[in-house]
């Protein structure tokens, strides 16, 4: 069969066999993976993957720079689309140009965006408006203790799973009477059905045993009910998964007495972000977590706990491990597995080291070291480009 | 009851205007003269200025282990010799005329009367037909700022050590204002309601206790970010109170930045203002840090001068009747009470009698590590407190 026809015979055969392994165009050889959670390959050419990179505000810059220094040294295959967005300006076509080149390229790094909350209403957060506009409907964060890094609780390992598009911030307010804003916070059911379905796929992937609801339900009965209720609905398709739910009051307090009884999260947008700041703060802080945004066909990739960093900015003392993980995920996400968990095994090792560490974990190192020491540390395991 | 029923009468003729008799007017000259001398000499506001002696608070036991823990607070009360008169009071729900539901008469009759109440835990039915207790007694007075002191408990330790925050909340609006509807099939919205007049209040009360209580600064956590008008407005009306308060330092925050601090330095707050579902979580988020809601007192401002302060965990039926609990919350939470109503040194004594005795380590209950009995725990207060005078 020529090269040409087998293409042919695997676009025929897509609905089928729906995901295509990269440099490999027979259909025989794909291994069958649930659709949904398949999203077109990025934009790929001549062996090379073109992924956009969002630079943002604060630490944002010199942070995708390090990631850039980082990808050139290692010989990634991959090169950036800078797309820069002035959080200053009030018009939106920064951030539409920005949508427009991740729906280009189907992959995107960015970092945080800064939104004046003393502006009016008009003016609407850009970070916020790139996940609705793109549908990014899920966000993964996973919480390891990382050995090296001194926290007051040991042996942490959650994946919090965030609705990301719904919920709270849907961004809908209104002043009916003056004096009296009334914000509503919508909760469907094809969303809830959707991040359900997404956290325990995702754990079955990953082998989680336990997945756990985090709600509201006892107040607002029918939004977080509904919630619940999906949640509850999808556990039903997984039996080999234990299905429980907690009120976000009690999953708070649990989280800073014995954070280890939890395995995976899943919750609507507002509890997601207090609790994966929480659980962000247990590992050991914003510099070490990494943080994904899946949709159904782009992915972004960013700092777990999104924050401009503002204060420290180019001062060379931001934590890069952050941004460097999320760098290693999005590698994994463009099936340049060698690549990622090379750079991964280097990150972890430098952050092991304790006289390497930054500011926020209470070191004096600075970036540039830590970058340094992790180039050092994948030189000295030699590149495995044979093993693609 | 030792209440002065003719000083009450006067006081109220007094408040009203209404005509006084020639023996009322002399002792009503002296009392505005003396009313006048304490409100130059600017004494922090008590809700019960005109009155000297025992004062009179309206207890509600509540349901499980309440009645042990309310026994258990009297007995310390007793030992500490503080001029408190306890009147007990059963709050049920009960339907009154037009099928609303509302908290028995006499209950209510008594909190006004006295404006100041300790609660214990109350339980609440599923599928009773009527709402939450708390949500009642909420509703009925006007109780729109929930305190909550975190202080670590040397002696109980936790990972955290060095707590000392105060979480303010607004209690009344908000998410939790319950007004939701389904607009198509699959589709809920929830309103959250933030309204000028509450936020306001809220502001202003949470810089009053500041200076109260001698906190140097306040910081008002909100999503402003996401959420511009609600929580812009919230904002500006703490803004508006920062200005009139120059003794207090004044920051904002976001809430997510506040929650990863606070799980990783807890000393960089001192008292938090928020609308109500983030001081929901934020205050349980504290609570965990110093060890939980068995030992974290709490206290409910409302208008008109009242304030419930309670005890927040559970009505623990396992171990009720069992001499078991722990009345540290409780316990803690009438010592808040002392200090509102300005009993300073009892509250001190009777807190830190508490404290030794948790950090002693010798009669502890079974929650707090050890197995002694609730009166074991109580006797072991008491002693202590007597010594102290």
């Amino acid at each position: 069969m020529t090269a040409r026809s087998v293409r042919s015979l695997s676009g025929a055969l897509k609905p089928l066999f729906s995901n295509r392994c990269p440099g490999v165009y027979g259909a025989a050889s794909c291994n069958q993976r649930q659709k949904s959670t398949y999203t077109p390959p990025p934009a790929r050419y001549g062996g090379r993957h073109t992924v956009t990179l969002i630079p943002g505000d604060g630490i944002g810059p010199e942070l995708g720079n390090h990631v850039r220094e980082l990808f050139r040294f290692c010989c990634v295959p991959v090169d950036f689309e800078v797309v820069n967005v002035d959080s200053s300006v009030a018009s939106e076509d920064d951030i539409n140009n920005a949508i427009m080149a991740i729906r280009r390229n189907g992959v995107a790094l960015k970092g945080n965006i800064e939104t004046n909350h003393n502006l009016p209403p008009s003016y609407k957060s850009r970070n916020n408006l790139l996940r609705t506009t793109l549908d990014l409907y899920a966000n993964v964060m996973h919480c390891q203790s990382l050995p090296g890094v001194r926290t007051r609780h040991r042996n942490i390992d959650i994946m919090i799973i965030r609705e990301n598009t719904e919920g709270e911030y849907s961004s809908l307010e209104h002043e009916n009477v003056p004096g009296v804003v009334e914000c509503l916070k919508i909760i469907t059911k094809t969303k809830s059905l959707r991040i359900a379905d997404y956290a325990f796929r995702t754990a079955r992937a990953k082998g989680r045993r336990r997945v756990t609801a985090v709600h509201k339900a006892n107040i607002m009965k029918l939004g977080d009910g509904l919630f619940l209720e999906c949640c509850k609905e999808v556990a039903s398709g997984y039996p080999e998964i234990t299905f429980d739910s907690m009120i976000v009051d009690n999953t708070t307090m649990q989280l800073v007495s014995r954070p280890q009884q939890f395995d995976l999260m899943v919750m609507p947008n507002l509890y997601g972000n207090v609790v994966s700041n929480v659980c962000a703060g247990l590992v050991g802080g914003p510099g070490l977590v990494p943080g994904a945004n899946y949709g159904e066909d782009y992915a972004v990739f960013e700092t777990g706990t999104r924050n401009t960093g503002k204060s420290i900015a180019n001062r060379n003392t931001a934590n890069p491990t952050a941004m460097l993980l999320a760098s290693c995920l999005l590698l994994d996400h463009l099936k340049l597995h060698a690549y990622a968990s090379m750079i991964r095994r280097a990150i972890l090792s430098t952050v092991s080291e304790t006289r390497l560490h930054t500011a926020d974990l209470g070191g004096q190192g600075s970036t540039s070291e830590v970058v340094q020491s992790i180039m050092n540390a994948v030189q000295s395991t030699g590149p495995q480009t044979l093993s693609i | 009851m030792t209440t002065n029923v003719h000083e009450m009468s006067l006081i109220y003729r007094l408040k009203w205007g209404l005509s006084l008799s020639g023996k009322d007017k002399i002792k009503a000259g002296k009392e505005l003269v003396s009313w006048v001398v304490g409100a130059l000499k600017k004494e922090p506001p008590q809700p019960r200025i005109f009155t000297r002696g025992i004062q009179t608070v309206t207890l509600i036991p509540g349901d499980g282990i309440g009645p042990e823990i309310s026994d258990a607070v009297m007995k310390i009360f007793e030992a500490a010799k503080a001029p408190i008169q306890w009147e007990e009071r059963n709050v049920t729900a009960i339907q009154g005329p037009g099928g609303k539901w509302m908290i028995p008469p006499d209950a209510k009759e008594s909190m006004d009367r006295n404006k100041i109440g300790l609660k214990g835990p109350l339980k609440t039915p599923i599928a009773a037909g009527h709402p939450s207790m708390n949500l009642l007694l909420r509703k009925t007075f006007d109780l729109y700022a929930n305190v909550r002191p975190c202080v670590s408990i040397e002696g109980y330790k936790t990972p955290y050590t060095d707590v000392n925050l105060v979480t303010i909340r607004e209690n009344t609006e908000g998410e939790y204002s319950g007004i939701e509807h389904v607009i198509v099939d699959g589709v809920v919205q929830s309103i959250k309601l933030i309204t000028e007049q509450a936020s306001q209040r809220i502001a202003e009360y949470a810089f009053e206790y500041a200076r109260n209580n001698q906190r140097a600064s306040v910081t008002a956590v909100h999503k402003a970010n996401i959420m511009r008008m609600s929580d812009g407005l919230f904002l500006r009306k703490c803004r508006e109170a920062a200005e009139k308060h120059k003794d207090v330092k004044f920051t904002e925050m976001y809430l997510d930045t506040v929650c990863l601090n606070m799980v990783q330095d807890p000393t960089q707050f001192d008292v938090l203002v928020m609308p109500n579902l983030y001081g929901d979580i934020l205050s349980d988020l504290c609570a965990g840090l110093i060890g939980g809601l068995g030992v974290t007192p709490s206290g409910n401002i409302g208008a008109n001068g009242v304030a419930i302060f309670e005890s927040v965990h559970g009505t623990a039926p396992d171990i009720a009747g069992k001499d078991m609990a722990n009345p540290t919350a409780l316990l803690l939470s009438a010592v808040m009470m002392l200090r509102h109503m300005g009993l300073h040194s009892h509250g001190n004594n009777i807190e830190t009698a508490c404290f030794d005795t948790i950090r002693d380590k010798k009669v502890l209950t079974k929650d707090l590590g050890g197995n002694s009995k609730c009166s074991e725990f109580t006797e072991a207060i008491c002693q202590r407190v007597r010594d102290m005078n």
